[in-house]
């Protein structure tokens, strides 16, 4: 279990340095002078030059790339050309915000995917079957931000219930920074009615980017508990006259979860992507716009850093699926 | 199954009760305002910020020394009360205000402008263009200073509205490392002489300005205390908030948007005629556009007409240069008006066959999209093909710039949208940039090679006429060459539009540009 | 080794596939599939057929008109008739779908099957690289090749093989190794059958099922991204009708002119429906298991 730990991390390795090489080679085949976005546009060619040169663009590029992964090294993810501020300090400001949204769109997407693809199952060929299908089908086959704005419509504009801008409303000013998620921040220092209304902010980016993942989630799990509910050791529970909720949630879902475990964890993933649109819909401050306007501007530092951690993350994701995998069902070696 | 039951019920239960949440939707606070930007804001620090928008957010945090007028280009004391001009305009004496603080409560005195010029030439991005001119600049007393310019040059007033002042004590304070200027500071945070105070900045969401009391021009009480700027990308989202009164005010560009909101009993729209106009470039340099004919055939098939109805911020435009600043002047021989026969003529008397040529605009800009495919659709009937493509402004910038070296057929492009407005309240700011010969890169807009040495020329005796008048002959001589020429299609000129709530008073619009007035502003 | 999604679990018997055809034939969810998925076809191979206007002509006498008698779907903003522009944009949106996806079938499928049947180094090396590639969150992977690349239709669909072909070699490869442990297969192996044929006759068409199914839910999504890279303006160039370009710039019409976007994003929804159906049923058929569900 060790060994298998270790070589991952090896791995994880080898995977960060191909990716940041790669993403390196595609953002530098951009013809284009981030020197100029820093120097604005009323700066002389002199200017122009200095700037170069303070940025480290007019070294060859092979150059650029040690400097970069020799700072990387030491922990410093260079300076962005857009805000001249750390880059590690501006994702550890953005990131958090991704994934208290992605937290939230998971939760949501857990709760209700799992619950109808449970149901679907157990209520084979009835309506809630047809209707969850229904669903899951619409779910995977409309974009992103119609959801977004479809919720908008009807929950801001027309019934008032929900905010969609922004994390807080303006009567309140950011909570201190603990976590960088607001509701626990906000918890943490006892404001509840900020608590509250980071909560009600969250709601309608965080059902967008959940939708895909509902109906993705609701299959897979409906499907998998298909194959369980057949199983011998379920109608053996079922002799031996346990209550039907315990058998499907205690035997059933558990065996069933294997796959359901995978397909989330590679949804995880997806919900990072997703979350540049719902960001831009919901104009929420995360990761992903950030990154966005970082590729738009040729924000190198920005765009190979990102690109470092966001593997990292994903890696780290994929590590811990196999783990609870591993957990659930030790006849599974490495 | 019964736990499902209760489970669902439980939910049905929660959503009706959802109408009792605590309101979600903020009902707007009486002297809070809010607006919203569709851009992001890079950074607060005034020596650094490159984007108009961001000087229209820091303008009332910090004071220049001369600003403008309120609706004109006259320039108006601000830090400086009053400034006297050498007659050959190279030497610029300025008279301080005194007893100005800062919000953090050090001086305002000849000290902190020599020390925000060393600091705007230590970064020298964003307002160093400011002071490219300035040969020397002396401390004479702690209440006088005074600027020596390397040649003559009479529109340096108007430039000083770029050059914000900072406190030189609070920098030196808030230095992470000795000599960096605090640079990592002033990103988030601010320190300035103007009526407000930056409370906080959530990079990529707010920025939250609050009244600053001691400021030396005073306060009416029922002026807006408190100002947050949303940084909500998306229009459709910003119009919501809008509507409902999360926000007070946005900037939009959809004309169809702008429509719908005037039927809206809570909204005024206010409008104005902006210094900002739009040209479809022309290549000078090489392909089928280097005949004048050409060129004039192609503005002829531009339906203007439809363009203005479509896009109706947009109106016939001034030509090259911008009737305010010229006595209301205006070229004559402007084609503003489609005509699809003149243009075949051109076309015939040029000897051209059916060709092809490219149109590049910048990414996300619709309207130049729609702007492009009008075009498009009527030369179709003329036997030319526009090809329309589109690049993030970066790559688009650096791409026609990069051609002026490698001359490649294989990579030229025929044609580019450029809207271009002006930083100071002169044509020089139009000539300069888009019609001087070597204005490519930098601060140059002039990517579709026009040359012309006697506009240059023009171009640069006007900068050493101290009088307005003798200025503005040698611009309208210089302007009616260009349009004779006709580089360009002078496609029009846009308004400033701020959609706004009814019940908020005091706006009005800066000549030049897009800033709102805060601190003039109150809500009924 | 990973677990495959299990609604794409191989098929282990050779028996069950001379099971007879006309099964298929009485699904349900198949025809449905089949039929929206053949009407959809033929519009977006003969748009001409259903409509005569041009999706190109600017009219301002006509603009943003509601759907009618005229204008089925109504018009844009330029006055072009928006039921003529989604069904041109159809061959544009289906072909890019498709493309797309059958080109990161190929890469990753080829690429799969090696490394699954040869396993050892080889098989390492590939799954690592398909991991590194794995690693990234596509959307932001494909924005930055395109704007690499330039923006238009087909270096978008060239960024989503290099984005995509990873899935599709995990798929493969977990099947092909599946498939290879199996009784028949070693059975086939000790009656001395070379490689190659085992390969054709046993191991393949064991991958065709969760990859037909998988080509088949993946159209959906790939016309989709699509979409959103047109979303973010790097997608097809105007005026090329396209229908994630249409619901982008009708998205800020959305508010009074509900129809702009709305056509389009159904026509979106109801071919990845249609495909999603035509693999729901294949899938079905192919494993009967779960065909009962």
């Amino acid at each position: 279990m060790g060994l298998v730990i270790a070589r991952r991390l090896a791995f994880l390795v080898l995977t960060l340095v191909g990716m940041s090489l790669f993403v390196f080679i595609v953002t530098h085949a951009v013809p284009q002078d981030p020197a100029r976005l820093v120097a604005g546009d009323y700066a002389t060619r002199a200017t122009l030059e200095k700037v170069r040169q303070d940025l480290g663009l007019d070294r060859p590029l092979w150059e650029q790339y040690y400097l970069y992964m020799r700072a990387l090294l030491r922990g410093d993810l260079g300076r962005s050309f857009m805000s001249n501020k750390p880059v590690l300090k501006e994702i550890l400001t953005f990131l958090p915000a991704t994934i208290e949204l992605s937290l939230a769109s998971v939760v949501f997407s857990l709760v209700l995917g799992l619950g109808l693809g449970v149901l679907s199952a157990i209520n084979r060929g009835g309506l809630i079957d047809h209707a969850s299908r229904l669903i899951s089908v619409i779910g995977a086959a409309m974009p992103i931000f119609w959801y977004g704005l479809m919720l908008q419509l009807i929950f801001y504009r027309r019934l008032g219930w929900l905010p969609v801008g922004g994390r807080l409303g303006s009567s309140f000013a950011a909570p201190p920074t603990i976590t960088g998620f607001y509701t626990i921040d906000a918890a943490l220092t006892g404001q509840w009615p900020m608590v509250w209304d980071a909560v009600a902010h969250l709601v309608l980016p965080g059902v967008s980017l959940g939708f895909l993942t509902v109906a993705i989630l609701a299959r897979i799990t409906r499907s998998s508990m298909l194959e369980t509910l057949n199983q011998d050791y379920v109608r053996t529970a079922r002799g031996k006259g346990l209550r039907e909720s315990r058998v499907i949630m205690v035997h059933a879902l558990r065996n069933a979860s294997l796959p359901i475990v995978t397909v989330f964890g590679l949804r995880l993933g997806a919900v990072f992507a997703g979350a540049v649109l719902v960001e831009a819909v919901f104009a929420w401050p995360g990761i992903g716009t950030y990154a966005y306007k970082a590729i738009e501007f040729s924000d190198y530092p920005v765009i190979i850093s990102f690109a470092v951690i966001a593997s990292l993350l994903y890696a780290l994701v994929n590590l811990a699926t196999d783990l609870v995998y591993f957990a659930l069902d030790p006849r599974i070696k490495q | 199954m019964r736990h499902w039951t209760r489970l669902i019920t439980l939910l049905i239960a929660g959503l009706a009760l959802a109408p009792a949440w605590p309101a979600a939707v903020g009902a707007p606070v009486r002297d809070t305002f809010n607006f919203g930007s569709i851009t992001k804001v890079a950074s607060l620090d005034p020596h650094r910020i490159t984007s108009g928008w961001d000087q229209y957010l820091l303008a009332y945090v910090y004071d220049v020394l001369v600003g403008r007028k309120k609706g004109s280009s006259e320039p108006d004391p601000r830090l400086a009360v009053s400034w006297r001009v050498s007659p050959n305009a190279r030497v610029y004496t300025l008279k301080l205000r005194e007893r100005v603080k800062f919000h953090d409560g050090s001086d305002f005195n000849a000290e902190a402008v020599r020390y925000s010029i060393e600091r705007a030439n230590h970064f020298k991005v964003g307002a160093g263009w400011v002071l490219e001119d300035v040969e020397k600049f002396e401390v004479v007393d702690p209440a006088t200073v005074r600027f020596t310019l390397k040649q003559p040059n009479a529109l340096f007033l108007s430039w000083l509205d770029s050059l914000f002042i900072v406190s030189p004590a609070h920098v030196r304070k808030n230095e992470r490392r000795p000599g960096d200027y605090a640079a990592d500071f002033y990103a988030d945070g601010a320190n300035g002489t103007g009526p407000y105070r930056v409370t906080q900045r959530i990079p990529g969401d707010k920025v939250f300005l609050e009244r600053f009391d001691g400021y030396w021009n005073g306060w009416q009480p029922k002026h807006f205390r408190r100002i947050v700027q949303w940084e909500v990308g998306e229009a459709t989202t910003q119009r919501l908030m809008l509507e409902r009164g999360e926000l007070d005010a946005i900037r939009l560009f959809s004309s169809d948007d702008v429509r719908a909101m005037r039927r809206s009993a809570d909204l005024v729209i206010n409008e104005t005629p902006s210094t900002n106009q739009f040209y479809i470039r022309l290549n000078m340099a090489q392909g089928p556009t280097t005949d004048a004919r050409v060129r004039k055939a192609l503005a002829y098939a531009f339906d203007f007409k439809l363009f203005y109805q479509i896009e109706d911020q947009f109106g016939p435009s001034d030509g090259p240069c911008v009737s305010e600043f010229m006595d209301g002047w205006k070229p004559s021989g402007l084609i503003n008006e489609a005509n699809m026969s003149r243009a075949q003529q051109l076309l015939r008397e040029a000897g051209v066959g059916p060709f092809r040529i490219t149109f590049l605009y910048p990414t996300g800009v619709e309207w130049e999209r729609r702007a492009a495919e009008i075009w498009q659709n009527n030369l179709k009937q003329l036997g030319v093909t526009v090809d329309i493509r589109t690049q993030t402004w970066p790559t688009m910038f650096a791409k026609l710039v990069a051609w002026k070296d490698t001359r490649d057929t294989a990579t030229m492009e025929n044609s580019y949208g450029q809207l271009w407005g002006v930083r100071y309240a002169d044509t020089h700011a139009y000539l300069n940039f888009m019609y001087r010969s070597d204005a490519i890169g930098g601060a140059g807009r002039n990517m579709m090679y026009y040359n012309n040495p006697e506009v240059d020329r023009m171009i640069d005796q006007a900068t050493l006429q101290p009088s307005v008048k003798a200025r503005v002959d040698m611009y309208k001589r210089a302007c009616q060459m260009v349009t004779d020429e006709a580089p360009d299609i002078f496609v029009g000129r846009s308004l400033m539009r701020l959609p706004m709530r009814k019940d908020v008073k005091g706006f009005y619009f800066d000549k030049l540009d897009w800033r709102i007035p805060f601190h003039q502003m109150w809500r009924e | 080794m990973r677990a495959a999604e299990p609604v794409l679990a191989p098929v282990l018997s050779a028996r069950r596939r001379r099971r007879a055809p006309p099964r298929l034939l009485r699904d349900p969810s198949f025809l449905t599939g089949a039929l929206i998925t053949l009407v959809i076809g033929a519009i977006a191979v003969a748009p001409g057929l259903f409509t005569s206007e041009d999706p190109l002509r600017v009219d301002g006498t006509r603009r943003l008109v509601a759907p009618g008698a005229t204008h089925p779907f109504g018009t844009d903003e330029l006055g072009r008739d928006m039921f003529s522009r989604v069904l041109h944009g159809a061959r544009l949106s289906v072909s890019a779908g498709l493309f797309a996806v059958l080109l990161a079938t190929t890469l990753g499928g080829v690429l799969g099957a090696i490394a699954g049947y040869l396993g050892g180094t080889l098989d390492e090396v590939i799954m690592r690289v398909a991991d590194i590639f794995l690693g990234f969150p596509a959307l932001v992977m494909a924005m930055a090749i395109v704007a690499a690349m330039g923006p238009n239709l087909m270096n978008a669909l060239i960024a989503f093989s290099i984005v995509w072909w990873p899935q599709y070699t995990r798929l493969v490869r977990v099947s092909v190794v599946m498939a290879k442990e199996q009784v028949y297969v070693e059975a086939a192996r000790a009656a001395g059958a070379p490689e190659a044929r085992i390969m054709l006759r046993h191991v393949a068409p064991n991958i065709l099922s969760p990859v037909i199914i998988k080509v088949t839910l993946d159209v959906g999504t790939a016309i989709l991204l699509t979409a959103a890279l047109s979303f973010l303006g790097l997608g097809a160039q105007p005026p090329t009708p396209e229908w994630g370009s249409m619901i982008t710039t009708g998205r800020s019409y959305m508010l009074e002119y509900w129809w702009y976007p709305t056509f389009p994003g159904v026509a979106i929804f109801l071919t990845a429906l249609g495909f999603n159906l035509l693999g729901d049923g294949v899938r079905d058929f192919l494993d009967p298991r779960l065909a009962n569900a």
